[in-house]
């Protein structure tokens, strides 16, 4: 067997990162998309941008913040300028959601309630949203976003007050468990 | 619902990912993958076209002036002629440029603001090439006849062509007129609407878009 070729190297590194941080993609899919053809084409297009962009790609930085830029990147692109399949209405299709026989209504419920919260957000928001939930810091959320931490601590005060106005009650115990951010 | 229940939510999705977490896996090692069509491809292939288009344009230009520098008319339309193709090459040019410098890795808010100034671009740009056609048709309908057929237009019709470039300069500054008392407030909206019928909503969209990524930017 001859030595491995460059490109073949760089092909097997670029899917080893790609396999360590697929929730990325995954998580990004499903915050952008509600209908699992748009997920599966999204995270096609993900992938192909990461592909490109990889060369480019500097070892020295953080790869999940590099791979969270592209991924947002390409996902509000999309939103914002492809035509996408019509979706059905969320509270008509409660099966879509319940895929697994383990899934109790309950359960159901909540998604679907996060999936409407999630659907009346802009774009920008949905990401802020997103990282916001995936537990980074407000600084790793300003390096992703190319704003302030003081302009992400604002706008994550807002989001959290729209939180409290369409699901009641109870940020305190989420703001308290912020509290070592 | 309790808001820590989002979080647990957000959790819970970790679990309904596992159908598109196989098919992702299956993809990556699939050579396809990797060639995924780039998002902005279609308007690479416009701006290639209309480069392509500002070519033939140019070298009809160059076709009908070159050889009839002695015919003021004919060496008129042919300048303009080829002026207008240089000016669709040139905008074709910098729209694929400015395409070809997005670095998906920078910011999010950065890039959002570039693709928006773009799609602000190019919609403009569609709007510089097609007005000026209100007065271009004469001197091009000219130089087609000079250069494929061999005919002087202008000599045989005179009036006529008169007539179209005049018409066409009522008809531009008629357009320009409109517009403005179109976008007047007074008008409640008007001018977007004629804009939105033109542009198909791209321009308001676009424009909403900017004015977004500024207020996101700023928003402290």
């Amino acid at each position: 067997m001859g030595a491995k070729t460059p490109s073949l190297q760089r092909r097997q590194a670029f899917c080893a990162l790609i396999e360590q941080h697929r929730r990325i993609v995954l998580k990004i899919t499903h915050t952008y998309c509600r209908n699992q053809a748009d997920r599966e084409d999204l995270g096609q297009e993900i992938i192909g941008q990461l592909w490109r962009a990889f060369p480019s790609y500097d070892p020295a930085r953080s790869f999940s913040t590099w791979m969270y830029r592209i991924a947002l990147n390409v996902a509000i692109s999309r939103m914002r300028y492809q035509v996408r399949r019509p979706t059905v209405p969320l509270g008509d299709a409660p099966h879509e959601l319940a895929d697994g026989a383990d899934d109790a209504l309950e359960h159901d419920q909540r998604v679907l309630a996060l999936y409407r919260f999630i659907d009346a957000l802009d774009e920008m928001n949905r990401a802020l949203l997103l990282l916001y939930l995936e537990d980074h810091s407000n600084s790793d959320i300003a390096d992703i976003l190319g704003i302030t931490a003081t302009n992400v601590s604002t706008k994550l005060n807002r989001l959290k007050n729209r939180m409290k106005g369409a699901f009641g009650d109870d940020t305190d115990r989420l703001e308290t468990s912020d509290g070592n951010r | 619902m309790a808001t820590d229940d989002i979080k647990l939510a957000w959790q819970e999705l970790d679990r309904r990912m596992e159908r598109q977490e196989a098919l992702l896996l299956r993809q990556l090692r699939d050579e396809r993958l990797t060639r995924a069509r780039h998002s902005l491809w279609p308007l690479v292939f416009g701006q290639v076209v209309q480069i392509l288009v500002g070519i033939v344009v140019i070298v009809l230009g160059v076709a009908a002036w070159q050889p009839h520098s002695d015919v003021p008319h004919v060496l008129i339309a042919g300048i303009v002629v080829h002026a207008y193709g240089v000016i669709v090459t040139m905008l074709a040019g910098i729209m694929l440029g400015r395409m070809f410098r997005i670095d998906y890795a920078a910011p999010v808010v950065v890039i959002q603001r570039q693709l928006a100034s773009l799609r602000l671009f190019y919609i403009r740009c569609g709007m510089a090439v097609g007005l000026p056609w209100w007065v271009l048709w004469v001197p091009f309908a000219m130089v087609s006849f000079a250069v494929l057929l061999g005919v002087d237009l202008y000599a045989r019709i005179p009036l006529a062509a008169n007539l179209g470039i005049l018409l066409g300069f009522v008809g531009l500054l008629g357009t320009w007129l409109f517009r403005r008392w179109a976008h007047h407030p007074a008008r409640g909206g008007l001018g977007e609407r004629l804009d939105d019928a033109a542009a198909g909503g791209s321009l308001r969209k676009a424009r909403r878009i900017v004015d977004e990524m500024k207020s996101f930017e700023r928003d402290e």
